[in-house]
């Protein structure tokens, strides 16, 4: 009698764990619903994530062509890129304070900050143009005449004679060697590059020692 | 003017040569992005080199080293550095740089 109620036990035991294993199955077992786009996505297509006033780029060509609109770049790896202005964008010129697109030309190498929209196009907030040469030169010679605060002549290593107005902010370097400076001197001139109006301005002077080239 | 890059102590540089003159510059590269205005123009050339950098002129010293700062605007930026040497050799270097806050 005991062993009856013994196996009797032991079936409704097994019963019970194979109910409550298929239920734990039953509520493990998972099915993923169709993939939606998550939340940021959906900022992003709202425009509030990621886009927010554009991504900024930056682009360095040469102007293919230019109207009031905007500007086509060449870049290095002769692709182009078209870029609109609006009336924020900043026009910059070396030396030329009120530049406007107009002074931009066709050619010449300009560097573009651009902001980038949601459909794509490319906004310029700044955009400066690249000058050919720097504002200075550098022009190296022997002094053949040198009147302080006044004027230098020095003959150049194409012998001929350049003149440099002196004025009271000329630097001469070495400050230590100022007092070396006469006829004879081999010397750096550095001056602007714009010789419009006569003889350039010294903006420095660099005296060289003696046994420096010639 | 040839222009070509290398590594060096200081880092990645970009040499440009005319002649016997050569110009290592380490910082900045042309077109690099900063984010904020104060940065140095600085790299190394030959002693005795005259390098100008706006109004500022400099001679290099025996170290060979040379340090310009630079505040620069927001945007784009142009970098004008002549280099000359007693021969009458002259490098124009002109880097861009962009500001971006």
């Amino acid at each position: 009698m005991k062993a009856k109620i013994l196996i009797l036990m032991i079936l409704v035991m097994a019963a019970v764990l194979a109910i409550s294993s298929s239920t734990a199955m039953a509520a493990n077992s998972y099915t993923p619903p169709a993939k939606t786009p998550g939340a940021a996505a959906t900022l992003v297509a709202l425009g509030q994530l990621g886009h927010q006033g554009g991504k900024v780029e930056n682009y360095k060509g040469v102007i293919a062509s230019i109207d009031a609109s905007g500007v086509t770049l060449t870049l290095k790896d002769e692709s182009t890129v078209s870029i609109l202005f609006d009336a924020q964008t900043r026009i910059r010129v070396p030396r030329n304070k009120d530049a406007t697109f107009a002074d931009l030309k066709i050619g010449m190498q300009a560097m573009v900050q651009a902001r980038r929209a949601q459909d794509d196009s490319l906004t310029a907030k700044a955009l400066l143009l690249i000058p050919g040469k720097p504002e200075f030169k550098h022009v190296v010679g022997t002094v053949t005449a040198y009147e302080p605060g006044v004027s230098i002549t020095i003959q150049g290593h194409d012998d001929k004679l350049y003149t440099f107005l002196l004025t009271g902010d000329t630097k001469i370097l070495p400050e230590e060697k100022a007092d070396q400076l006469a006829v004879g001197t081999r010397v750096t001139i550095i001056c602007s590059r714009d010789v419009t109006g006569g003889d350039p301005t010294a903006q420095g002077i660099v005296v060289h020692p003696a046994e420096s080239g010639g | 003017m040839l222009v070509a890059t290398g590594m060096g102590a200081s880092g990645t540089y970009t040499q440009y040569t005319q002649g016997s003159l050569w110009v290592q510059v380490y910082s900045p590269q042309d077109e690099q992005i900063f984010n904020q205005p104060s940065i140095a123009v600085a790299g190394k050339a030959p002693a005795g080199t005259v390098l100008s950098m706006d109004k500022a002129i400099f001679v290099v010293p025996e170290s060979g080293d040379f340090s310009f700062p630079l505040t620069l605007d927001e945007g784009p930026n142009e970098i004008e550095l002549v280099a000359s040497d007693a021969l009458g050799n002259e490098l124009d270097i002109i880097l861009t740089v962009t500001y971006q806050t």
